[in-house]
Parts: C-alpha cells; structure tokens; sequence
C-alpha cells in the first residue's frame, strides 16, 4: 500500500565516509508524484542523502550506505538491483549546469542513445518533447545544431533537465539547480519543477527556505545527521 | 631604481636570455642539417635505393623503413596504452596499487634504450623466433614508447572535468558506455598527442633496432614477418663512421634533413588534426 504511495522510503539510514557519519538513523518517506524539498544547513549531508538516492556516492572511496533504502519499491542495495537501470529511471541533475562539448541536439539525446532500443525509436522526437518539458524547445527550436555552449547559464541549466528527461526518469533528483543562476533563470527552473511533479517525482535539495515554501509541498530538514519531516527551526 | 622593479627586470631578462639560448641550439642544428644535407637532395636520392655501400643512389627504402617502424610501433602501442590507462583510472580503485601501476610506467621510461633492444631482442627475437625482423623492431619501439603515450593519455583522461563524468554516470550510463561517450572523446586531445610524442621519441631511436630490426645494406621491402628493414637513421650512423668519403658523408647529412622533414610533417600533420578536433569540441 504504502509502496503507492510513496517513491522513496528510508528506514534507519546511516551514511558514513571512511567510518565517520554524516547521516545516522534517518528514516523518512517521498511522495509520488509530489515535490519534497530537503533543507538544512551547509555540509550537513543534504546532497549526501540525495546522491545516495542513485547509488552515485558508490565511487567515493571510503562511501558507505547502512539501513534500507527503497526507491520504487525495492532496496536499491539489493546485490541483484542493476544500479544503470537505477539510474536511468532515477535522473539526476546537479548544481552547475553540466552540457558537454556537442550540439544542442546531440546534448538532449546524449543518455538517450544508450538506453533506446535500437528498432524505430524516434529521436527527433523525443529530443522536441524533452526540450518542450524543460521549457527550452521556442528558445532552441532553430539552432539545435549549434554548439551547447553558446547557451546562458539558466538555458544550459534547462538543457541538462531535457537530457535527463529525455531518458524518461520517473523520479528527479535536484541537487540546488538554481544555485548558480541569475533570479531569472532560477525562476525559470521552478516553473519547470511546478510543471514536471505532474508525472515526475521530484526531490529538490535547496539552501533557500522561500525556495522550498514556493514550490514544494513536503519539506524534509536534514540538520546534525538527522532527518525529519517537521518543518525545521532552519535557518 | 626601486629594487624589485630591478629584479623583476633582471628575471625577465634571465629568461629571455635562456630562451634564446635554447632557440640558438635549435637554429644552428637546423641549419646544419639543412646546409650539409640541402646538396644531396635530387629525385635520385629520394626515390632510388642505395647503391655502393650509401656513397651512390639514394634512400628510398630507408625511408620506407623508418615509416614502417614507426606506424607499426604507433598502431601496436596505441591500444595497449588506452587499455592500461583505462584500466588505471576507470577499474583499478585502490589508492597503493595506483600509485605502483604509476611507478612501473615511470620506471619503464627510465630504461635505457639499448637495455630495451638487448631484452626485445631476446624476447621476440630469440625466444619467440623472429630473428632480426621489423617485426622485432616495431614491438621493441611499442614497448618503449608505451610509457610516453601512456603518461599523455593518462593525463588527458585524469584531466576530464568530474562533471562530465557525473553526468554520464546520472544518465545511467555503464562503465563501457562512459567510456565511449565520455572518456574517450574527450581525451582525444591526449591520444593524439601523446602518439605524437612517442613517434617522435620512436624516429630518433638508433640503438635499439640497430641489432634486432635493421641491416644496412641489401635491404628492400620486406617480404615476409621474418626480415629486416633497413631504416634512415641506421643509414646515418653507418655513413657517418665512413667518414673519409665525402660524398658518403653528404648522404648522412641528406638522410637526415629527410628524417627531420618526415618528424616536422608529422608534427604539422598531428597539429592540423588537432586544431580541428579543437573545433569540433568548441562546436
């Protein structure tokens, strides 16, 4: 029951770099569907516990995720779970706008080219619905094989969104995607969340409290390697 | 004078000077190459084999020679070397046996290259029955130029922003995936590079293939595995101890102007493709 309810459920999580802990005992459950902001102050393991959701702490040395952590109804420690297959229905998207050296187009379906099957999947296609979802297609639509880099910040910040959406994740990991950006193109990117929680669930890391009240409906504070759902005393 | 303006303009003088230093070495070997080799240049001596001992003819099987070496010793090491430094950055996770992987490469550079022929040829000669052949020499020179690619390989891939390899990784991307959208193009710059400087280290080599991979005279193109080639710079050195005949003398010289032409096209030809993969990137 709960497991329809809820995407991402931790039961006494401890996370620890080489013995020492960051997060210890943390147990607390994300809607589907929903947007859940997670607060708490600088270095207190916000973003720890959030890359921990895709399993993308596991190349850190001396990393290690303790308790049950359960992302779309199964342990993602699980020795059978396949951590691509993971990542792929988990996105991910991180605090500097990351696009590599390619076109526009070929930044969009960058993930995609791996995980389509080989038989009729229409690319084109899928790249114009990931960039309408990013709300990026009317900026772009003319120039898609032009060099990424030639995009503002917030664009480039829009088009690292179509390229994770475009693999069609059904969770979003948010890792402060506005932190680098000009008011505008933040705001740009909370319309974009506002819009994306109809078929996505989203996980939003934010240092900004207003942030959090304006698009999100869970809060989840993360403060002295604890995590609770009530809103917290923070900042 | 303020004292640290004086000092600040002595060190920019210093550094002047030693460049120009380094710049005049490079000019007055260029332009003794060119002066002593420049009168032995004619189609003849490109395009005809060498006859009477190198004193007649010209150096066009030395030419071949030396270019079969070198793109052999580039194709055989290029993949070993991407093998072993994906191995190093993307599989091997523990901290001590990364830093020994290292010490082995570094201390392979180190070799004398004479210690490198007498083994090459012991190994794929002696033991492994090519006897003295192209075959041994182009193994010899891969080996020893594995250490130059695999430093600059390694650094272009080490040097990839951790972002774009978080990214891939976030897209769901497997290690071998990773490697071929990511790690691979982007450290295209290295390879090139470092193939570069490794043909370059492979075309001034003499004394290891000088036993094991080349003979001097009567050489053609090889016909089989099992034969020598013979190549410009063995041509150079033997001409050289021939020192009392003149006209055996200018050949050296003219077989080493071409052996300086062929490392400068390849520089200009390797630069070339690199300004383009630049463009590329910036696209």
């Amino acid at each position: 029951m709960t497991e329809n309810v809820y995407a991402i459920q931790l039961e006494n999580v401890r996370l620890s770099y080489s013995g020492k802990a960051v997060i210890d005992g943390a147990s607390c459950a994300i809607r589907k569907n929903a947007v859940t902001a997670v607060v708490g102050p600088s270095g207190s393991g916000k973003s720890t516990l959030l890359r921990t959701l895709c399993r993308m702490n596991d190349r850190i040395p001396g990393f290690r995720a303790e308790g049950s952590v359960r992302v779309l109804g199964r342990d993602i420690h699980d020795p059978g779970i396949n951590v691509y297959e993971l990542r792929k229905r988990v996105g991910m998207v991180f605090q500097k706008p990351c696009v590599f050296p390619k076109s526009i187009y070929e930044n969009v379906v960058f993930g995609l080219r791996f995980h389509a099957s080989p038989n009729g999947e229409n690319f084109s296609e899928r790249a114009e619905r990931a960039l309408r979802d990013a709300f990026l297609w009317d900026e772009v639509k003319d120039r898609l094989d032009q060099p990424a880099h030639i995009l503002s910040q917030g664009q480039q910040q829009r088009l690292a969104m179509a390229r994770t959406l475009a693999v069609d994740p059904e969770i979003l990991l948010m890792d402060e995607p506005t932190s680098a950006l000009d008011s505008k193109s933040a705001n740009a990117i909370e319309d974009l969340i506002l819009s994306l929680k109809e078929h996505h669930t989203i996980v939003l890391v934010t240092h900004h409290v207003e942030q959090a009240e304006r698009v999100a409906e869970d809060l989840i504070c993360v403060d002295d390697q604890t995590v609770c759902h009530k809103p917290c005393q923070y900042p | 004078m303020n004292p640290r303006l004086w000092k600040e303009r002595a060190t920019i003088l210093i550094l002047y000077g030693l460049t120009g230093c380094g710049c005049l070495v490079l000019a007055v070997i260029l332009t003794t190459v060119i002066m002593k080799g420049a009168p032995a240049l004619s189609g003849e001596f490109l395009f005809e084999e060498s006859r009477n001992f190198g004193s007649e003819g010209g150096i066009f099987y030395q030419m071949i020679g030396t270019l079969i070496l070198m793109a052999g010793a580039a194709i055989v090491c290029l993949p070993v070397a991407l093998g072993s430094v994906l191995f190093q950055t993307e599989f091997l996770h523990s901290p001590p046996l990364k830093k020994m992987f290292r010490f082995l490469i570094y201390s392979l550079n180190a070799v004398p290259t004479i210690i490198f022929g007498l083994i090459g040829y012991l190994f794929f000669g002696v033991l492994l029955d090519a006897g003295v052949s192209w075959v041994t020499g182009v193994l010899i020179l891969a080996v020893m130029i594995l250490p130059t690619l695999h430093v600059s390989i390694h650094e272009a891939v080490e040097s990839i922003p951790d972002h774009y390899r978080e990214a891939g990784l976030a897209l769901g991307l497997s290690p071998g995936q990773q490697m071929r959208a990511v790690i691979l193009p982007q450290s295209m710059y290295g390879m090139v590079t470092g193939t570069l400087l490794g043909l370059a280290r492979a075309a001034g080599e003499t004394a290891a293939i000088m036993f094991t991979a080349t003979a001097f005279s009567g050489v053609q193109l090889p016909q089989s595995w099992t034969e020598p080639v013979t190549t410009l710079q063995t041509h150079i050195l033997v001409l050289a101890q021939e020192a009392t005949n003149p006209k055996a003398l200018t050949h050296a010289w003219g077989a080493g102007l071409v052996l300086l032409t062929l490392v400068f096209i390849l520089i200009s030809v390797t630069l070339w493709i690199r300004s383009g993969m630049e463009m590329e990137a910036e696209r």
